[in-house]
C-alpha cells in the first residue's frame, strides 16, 4: 500500500507495491466546530478491498475524521484540506452529489446499535429505503433485495421477517440491520466508527466476522474506528494512530505494533498489552504454571463445594448460599397472571478476606442484580447472604454495620456522583452509617486522608466533580467506598468506561490499597482481560447461574465449561501480525 | 447565546412588579375617586392613559389591578406547588406502588376539568371571588407540578448516585430531600415562571367573565369587559389593559425561557 | 395493540365516575335551595315544599345520585329547573355552536402550527427560526378573549366586513354560520397556533438529534428528505400529547369567547344557568364538557399506540 509520503512499506521488502490510485485520501483535513480546532493535518491513505485500523482514545478525533469522510460533520465546522473518494473530491461536491453517494458508495455504521434505528419503521422498510434511494428498482425487487441483504448479515427471513421493529432485536441483531442498511448497495468503502463497543464478547465476534466475510466477498474496502488494539490486530492491513486531533504515526499493522516509533503509540500498546489474556504460546514460564495450576484446578472446579483452593488460612467474609432473585413479569395472557423472570437462579460462593474474586458474565446474565442483593438493595427470593456472620437481606432490614463492611465502586463516573454536591460532601455520604458520628472537623479530616490515599489532594474535596476527568472520578468514588473501612468493595464494571491508559493507572491503585488495607474485591466485569488481570478466583455467570468457578490462571488457560471455553475463544486477542507472517 | 431572553424578560417583570408595589403608596390618581367630568379622555399629558366611563386614571388603575393578577398568580402557583412537589416526590419514591397509582390518577382526574370549570363550579358554589379564583387555579396547578416531579424525579432515581446513597442506608425520604429535590429545582423554577404567567392570563380570563376579583378591587380582566360596550367609542379602554397583560405574560415568558437556559447545566461549567 | 385499548377504555371510565361523583357532590353542596330561588323570598314553606318534591329535590342524595348518572346514560339530563325544558334539549342547541367553534379553532391552529413548526425546526437558529420564535412569543402572552376584541374593533367596526356578534344560524346556510364564527375561531385559535408551533419545533428539534436521524443521513437521505420520512413521525408523538392537552384550554377559551361575540354557546348556558341556580343543567354540562376532555385524551392514548408500535407491547 502506498502511504501518503510516497514511500514504500517500512522495512519488509513485499511483494505488493501498489502503484494504482487508492480508494481513499486524506490531504491535510483540518477541521474547527465553531472556530475550535478539532483535526489538525490529517492525511492517511487507504486502498480497495483492505482494512485501515484507525486508533486512539476517547477525544482523539477517530470519529470526526470519520464523520469528515462522509461529509457529516456537525453545524458549524469548517474543513480545510482534499478528501478524495475514487475520482470524486469530496470536499468541494454538491450536497446532493454527496447524498449520492452515500449509502450507494460509502457506507457508515456507529457506535450505538440499540438508537441507530429508527423505532416506529420495521426493519423491512428501513433496510429497503436504502435500495430505493439509490438504485430503479421496483418494489417487489426492492423487497426481495432487502430479503436477501438481510439474510447476507446474518439475520434469516424465517426468523426475522421484513415486518419486525428494532425494539424486537437484541443489540447485537440490530446492529446487523445496520449493517444490512449499509451494504444493501453494495458500496466500495464501509466506514465503521466502533461497530462493537457497545456489545458483548460473543456478539462483537460475531459482527467482526461478519465484517470480514463481507469483505471477502464483496472486496469492500474497511475503515474500522476503535480504541480496542486487540480488535484492530485481528482485523486491520494498516493503522493510522490518533492522539488529540492529530495523527501521530501511521503504517503497517506489524511494523507499527512491533517497532513504534512514536511514545504515545508505545504507551498505548503497553497498556493494552497489560491487559491481554494469557495464550498457551505465550511463555513458558506460564505454561508452567497453567499446566500446575490445572491439575489442581480440575479437582477443585469438579468439587463442588464452596471452599475452593485459595488461601485458607484466611478466615470467610461472604458468604452466598443458593441464591434466588426473581422479577415479576406481566404474562402476554389476556388475564395477566404474574410470571417471574429468575435473574439469580441458586448462586453460592465465598468470599475470603483480602480476596480478589472475579465474576465475569455478558449482559443479562444476572451480575447487576447480583450486586444489588449483596449491597442489600433489594428484595430476595430465597437463600441467604452473610457477611461476617451477619445477614443481609431485604433492603430495609440491613444493619449499618453490615452495610459500613461493603461498599461499591460503579461503572458510570459520570452518573454515580450527584451533580449539585462538592466532592467532601459526595465522599463523606458513606459516614451516615456509622453509629457515632464524627463531628465536621473529624469527617473532613477523614476526607483528606482517603482522597491523598488514592491519588488525590486534600483540597480536592472542595470542588465539584464535574471539574475532574473519568479516570479522577473513579479515584473519587473508590476513595468514598473507602472512607468507613469497609472489608468488601464490589466494583460494578468499575474500569470498563475508561480508556485504555488510564484503566492502568486506576487498576494498580486498586491492587495497592487493598494490598495495604488488606480489602477483599469482588471484581465483576464483562472484560475478560481485566478480570484475569486482578483476580485470583473467577466465578463465570450465565443466565442467573455461576456455570464455571475456580482459580484464575486454570480457568483461563483450561476452560471446562463450553459457555467459558466460548467467551475465552471470542475475547479479541491481541495478535501481532509478525506471528502470523512467520 | 440563548441569554438574550433573560434580560428582556426580568426587565419587563421588574417593571410590572414595581409599578404593583409603587401602587400602595402612590398612584398618579386616586383609582376610587370619580370624576364623571372627566370620563372618556383619549391619552393625555395629564391622564397618560386616558379615563375610563368614570373618569377614573387608567394607568392608577392597572397599577392597582397589577396587584391583583400578580397576587393571584403567585399564590396559585404557590399552592401548585407546594402540595404538587411533594406528591411527587413520593409518587417517584414508590414507584409503581399503590401510592404512586392513586397519585397518577388523582393527576388525571384534575387533567379532566379544564381550569376554567373548575373555576366555575367552586364559584357556582361558593360565590365569585379573589379567594375562589387562587383556589380554582391553584387547584389546576397542582397536577401540573406533581406530573413533573414525578417525572424528573423518575428519572433521577435510576442513575448510579442515588444507588450510592442507598448503599450509605439513606432512606426514600431523605433520598427524595438531599438528593432528588437539588436536582429538579431548575426545572421547577422554570415551571414556576410559567405557571406564574397562565395564572395570570387564567385570572384575567376568570374577572373578565365575572368570576374573578369583585368590584371594588380592580382587576385587567374586568376592565376589558367592562370596555366592551364602550369599544366603539372609546377603543383605547379595551387597549391598555390587555396590553398590560401581554406585557407582564410576555415578561414572565421570557424570564421562564431565559432562565432554563441559563440553569441548563450542560451549559454552565461552574456550580 | 387491542389490550392496550381495553385498559385505557377501563381508566377512561373510572374516571368519567369519579367525575360524576365530584360534580355532584361539589354542586350538591350548594347552599341555597333551587326551589326557594325560584319562587321568591316571600314564599310559603308548603309552596316551596311541593315544588321541591315536583322538582325531586327531595330524594336522598345517593339516589338522586344513581337517577341522574342513569338518565345521562340513556340521554336523558333531566328538565331544567327554571325553564321546565329538557335539558338534553338546551344542550343539543348550543353544542351546534361551540362544537363547530372548537373544531374550526383546532383546525386552524393546527393549519398553521405544523407548517410553521417544521420551517423553524429546519431552519434552527436562523432568521427564520427567530422571527418565529418571535411571534409564538407575543401569540402566547395575548389573551384570546382581548385579541377577540382588538379583532372586533379592526374588522367588525373599522373595516366592517364582518359582524361584532352574535350567530347567523345555521338555517341561514353553512357559509353564513361559518361566516359568524370566523372571528371568534381566529380568536381562539391564536394562543393554540403559538403553542402548538413551539411544541412541534422542539419536538422536531429533539428527534433531530437522535441517533437514528444519523444513520439516515449516512443513508444518503437529504436534510429535507430525512426530517419528513423520519423525525416527522416521531415528533408525533409529544405533539399528539400537547393536542390533547390543548383540547381542554380550548373548550375553556370557547366559553369565554362566546361572551365576547355573544353567542348562544354552552359558555353563555353555564353563566345563565350559574346565575339562575339551575343545578341540573350546570351539572350536566360540566359532564358533558368533562366527558369530552376525557374522549379527546383517549383517542389520542389511541392514536399514540398506532404511531409508536413500542406501545402496542407494553401495559
Amino acid at each position: 500500500m502506498v502511504c501518503e509520503t510516497g514511500s514504500i512499506r517500512g522495512s519488509d521488502v513485499s511483494a505488493e507495491t501498489q502503484v494504482t490510485e487508492p480508494l481513499l485520501q486524506l490531504d491535510g483535513v483540518n477541521v474547527q466546530i465553531h472556530g475550535s480546532p478539532i483535526l489538525h493535518d490529517i492525511s492517511f491513505s487507504l486502498a480497495a478491498g483492505k482494512t485501515l485500523g484507525i486508533i486512539g482514545e476517547s477525544g482523539s478525533g477517530k470519529s470526526m475524521t470519520a464523520l469528515s469522510v462522509m461529509q457529516l460533520l456537525p453545524r458549524g465546522s469548517d474543513l480545510q484540506g482534499t478528501l478524495r473518494f475514487q475520482n470524486h473530491a469530496l470536499h468541494s461536491l454538491s450536497e446532493e452529489s454527496l447524498c449520492g453517494l452515500r449509502g450507494s458508495d460509502i457506507g457508515m455504521i456507529f457506535q450505538e446499535p440499540m438508537t441507530a434505528l429508527n423505532p416506529v419503521k420495521t426493519i423491512g422498510d428501513q433496510v429497503s429505503e436504502s435500495i430505493r434511494l439509490h438504485r430503479r428498482v421496483s418494489t417487489a425487487e426492492a423487497t426481495e433485495l432487502t430479503a436477501a441483504t438481510l439474510e447476507r448479515v446474518g439475520l434469516p427471513n424465517s426468523e426475522f421477517p421484513l415486518s419486525r421493529y428494532p425494539h424486537e432485536l437484541s443489540g447485537g441483531q440490530r446492529q446487523r440491520v445496520v449493517i444490512a442498511i449499509a451494504v444493501a448497495c453494495k458500496p466500495r468503502l464501509l466506514i465503521a466508527d466502533e461497530p462493537t463497543t457497545a456489545l458483548d464478547v460473543t456478539t462483537q465476534a460475531g459482527i467482526l466476522s461478519l465484517l470480514k466475510s463481507l469483505q471477502h466477498d464483496e472486496g469492500l474496502a474497511l475503515m474500522l474506528i476503535t480504541h480496542d488494539l486487540a480488535v484492530v490486530s485481528n482485523m486491520a492491513d494498516d493503522v493510522v494512530v490518533m492522539n488529540k486531533g492529530r495523527v501521530v504515526e501511521q503504517g503497517d499493522l506489524g511494523r507499527v505494533f512491533r517497532r513504534p516509533e512514536k511514545d504515545y503509540t508505545r504507551m498505548l500498546f503497553d497498556a493494552s498489552a497489560l491487559t491481554q489474556i494469557a495464550t498457551r504460546k505465550k511463555h513458558v514460564d506460564d505454561n508452567a504454571v497453567s499446566a500446575s495450576a490445572s491439575a489442581s484446578a480440575s479437582a477443585s472446579a469438579s468439587a463442588n463445594a464452596n471452599a475452593e483452593g485459595s488461601d485458607a488460612t484466611s478466615s470467610l467474609l461472604l458468604r452466598v448460599t443458593d441464591l434466588v432473585c426473581e422479577y415479576p413479569v406481566r404474562h402476554s395472557g389476556w388475564f395477566s397472571r404474574a410470571g417471574s423472570f429468575r435473574a439469580v437462579d441458586s448462586v453460592s460462593f465465598d468470599i475470603r478476606h483480602g480476596e480478589n474474586v472475579g465474576l465475569v458474565g455478558e449482559s443479562g446474565c444476572g451480575k447487576s442484580t447480583l450486586t444489588r442483593a449483596l449491597l442489600g438493595l433489594m428484595k430476595l427470593h430465597s437463600g441467604s447472604i452473610e457477611l461476617n456472620g451477619e445477614s443481609v437481606s431485604a433492603a430495609r432490614e440491613v444493619s449499618r454495620k453490615a452495610r459500613q463492611q461493603m461498599q461499591v465502586v460503579f461503572q458510570d463516573p459520570y452518573g454515580s456522583f450527584n451533580p449539585r454536591h462538592k466532592v467532601s460532601r459526595l465522599v463523606n455520604e458513606p459516614l451516615f452509617l456509622l453509629d457515632t458520628k464524627l463531628g465536621k472537623r473529624g469527617a473532613s479530616m477523614r476526607v483528606s486522608s482517603v482522597l491523598e490515599s488514592v491519588g488525590m489532594q486534600a483540597d480536592d474535596a472542595d470542588k465539584y466533580i464535574h471539574e475532574f476527568s473519568g479516570g479522577q472520578r473513579q479515584r473519587i468514588a473508590i476513595a468514598r467506598a473507602l472512607i468507613v473501612q469497609p472489608s468488601l468493595i464490589i466494583l460494578d464494571e468499575a474500569v470498563s468506561a475508561l480508556d485504555v491508559s488510564v484503566r492502568a493507572q486506576v487498576l494498580q491503585l486498586l491492587d495497592a490499597v487493598g494490598q495495604r488495607q488488606g480489602l477483599a474485591y469482588l471484581f465483576i466485569s464483562h472484560d475478560l482481560t481485566v478480570v484475569q488481570r486482578v483476580s485470583d478466583r473467577v466465578l463465570v455467570m450465565q443466565r442467573g447461574q455461576i456455570v464455571e468457578r475456580g482459580d484464575t490462571a486454570a480457568v483461563f488457560s483450561n476452560p471446562q465449561h463450553a459457555y467459558t471455553q466460548q467467551l475465552i475463544a471470542a475475547a479479541p486477542r491481541l495478535q501481532l501480525p509478525a506471528e502470523k507472517d512467520e | 447565546m440563548k441569554l438574550r431572553s433573560l434580560l428582556p424578560g426580568f426587565v419587563l417583570v421588574m417593571l410590572v412588579l414595581l409599578a404593583a408595589l409603587i401602587s400602595y403608596v402612590w398612584t398618579p390618581f386616586d383609582v376610587e375617586t370619580l370624576d364623571i367630568r372627566n370620563k372618556l379622555k383619549t391619552p393625555s399629558a395629564e391622564h397618560l392613559l386616558g379615563t375610563d366611563h368614570y373618569g377614573r386614571d387608567i394607568l392608577s388603575m392597572l397599577m392597582v389591578g397589577a396587584r391583583t393578577s400578580i397576587a393571584v398568580a403567585l399564590v396559585a402557583v404557590g399552592i401548585g406547588m407546594g402540595i404538587g412537589v411533594p406528591l411527587g416526590l413520593l409518587a417517584a419514591a414508590r414507584r409503581q406502588s399503590w401510592t404512586d397509582e392513586l397519585i397518577m390518577r388523582g393527576n388525571d382526574l384534575v387533567f379532566a376539568f379544564p381550569a376554567l370549570l373548575i373555576a366555575i363550579m367552586i364559584t357556582a358554589v361558593f360565590g365569585a371571588g379573589a379567594i375562589n379564583a387562587i383556589i380554582a387555579i391553584g387547584i389546576f396547578n397542582i397536577p401540573v407540578f406533581a406530573r413533573l416531579t414525578r417525572g424528573a424525579a423518575l428519572s433521577l432515581w435510576t442513575r448510579e448516585f442515588i444507588l450510592a446513597a442507598r448503599v450509605a442506608g439513606k432512606n426514600g425520604f431523605r433520598i427524595s430531600i438531599e438528593h432528588i429535590l437539588p436536582n429538579i429545582t431548575n426545572l421547577l423554577i422554570v415551571q414556576g415562571t410559567i405557571q406564574f404567567s397562565l395564572g395570570i392570563l387564567a385570572e384575567a380570563g376568570l374577572s373578565y367573565v365575572g368570576l374573578g376579583a369583585q368590584p371594588p378591587i380592580p382587576s385587567w380582566g374586568r376592565m376589558l369587559a367592562e370596555s366592551q360596550t364602550l369599544i366603539t367609542l372609546a377603543p383605547h379602554l379595551a387597549l391598555f389593559p390587555g396590553l398590560a397583560i401581554v406585557i407582564t405574560v410576555l415578561g414572565l415568558n421570557l424570564l421562564g425561557d431565559g432562565l432554563r437556559d441559563w440553569l441548563d447545566p450542560r451549559l454552565r461549567r461552574e456550580r | 395493540m387491542f389490550r392496550y385499548a381495553v385498559k385505557r377504555l377501563a381508566s377512561l371510565i373510572a374516571t368519567l365516575i369519579v367525575a360524576s361523583l365530584v360534580v355532584f357532590v361539589v354542586i350538591e353542596v350548594v347552599p341555597g335551595d333551587p326551589a326557594s330561588y325560584m319562587l321568591g323570598m316571600n314564599a310559603q314553606p308548603d309552596t316551596v315544599a311541593a315544588l321541591r318534591s315536583e322538582l325531586g329535590l327531595d330524594l336522598s342524595k345517593p339516589v338522586r345520585y344513581f337517577s341522574w348518572v342513569t338518565g345521562m346514560l340513556r340521554g336523558d339530563f333531566g328538565q331544567s329547573y327554571t325553564y321546565r325544558t329538557p335539558v338534553a334539549g338546551m344542550i343539543a342547541d348550543r353544542l351546534w355552536i361551540s362544537l363547530p367553534l372548537a373544531l374550526y379553532a383546532l383546525a386552524l391552529s393546527t393549519v398553521i402550527a405544523f407548517p410553521a413548526g417544521i420551517w423553524a425546526a429546519s431552519r434552527r437558529g436562523g432568521i427564520a427560526d427567530t422571527t418565529v420564535m418571535g411571534f409564538t412569543q407575543l401569540g402566547i402572552a395575548i389573551p384570546n378573549f382581548w385579541f377577540a376584541l382588538l379583532l372586533v374593533i379592526l374588522f367588525a367596526i373599522k373595516l366592517g366586513w364582518f359582524s361584532a356578534g352574535g350567530f347567523a344560524g345555521w338555517e341561514s346556510g353553512a357559509y353564513a354560520a361559518m361566516k359568524s364564527l370566523t372571528l371568534p375561531a381566529v380568536a381562539l385559535a391564536l394562543p393554540q397556533a403559538a403553542i402548538l408551533t413551539r411544541v412541534m419545533r422542539s419536538a422536531l428539534l429533539d428527534v433531530l438529534g437522535e441517533d437514528f436521524m444519523r444513520t439516515a443521513r449516512a443513508k444518503g437521505l437529504s436534510r429535507r428528505q430525512a426530517l419528513l420520512r423520519h423525525a416527522l413521525r416521531n415528533a408525533m408523538i409529544p405533539v399528539l400529547t400537547i393536542i390533547g392537552l390543548q383540547f381542554s384550554f380550548l373548550i375553556a377559551g370557547a366559553i369565554i369567547i362566546e361572551n365576547v361575540f355573544f353567542l348562544p354557546g354552552l359558555g353563555r348556558l353555564i353563566f345563565q344557568s350559574i346565575a339562575q341556580r339551575d343545578l341540573i343543567v350546570v351539572e350536566s354540562v360540566v359532564m358533558l364538557l368533562v366527558f369530552a376532555v376525557v374522549m379527546v385524551t383517549f383517542m389520542v392514548d389511541l392514536a399514540y399506540a398506532w404511531v409508536d408500535p413500542r406501545l402496542r407491547q407494553r401495559l
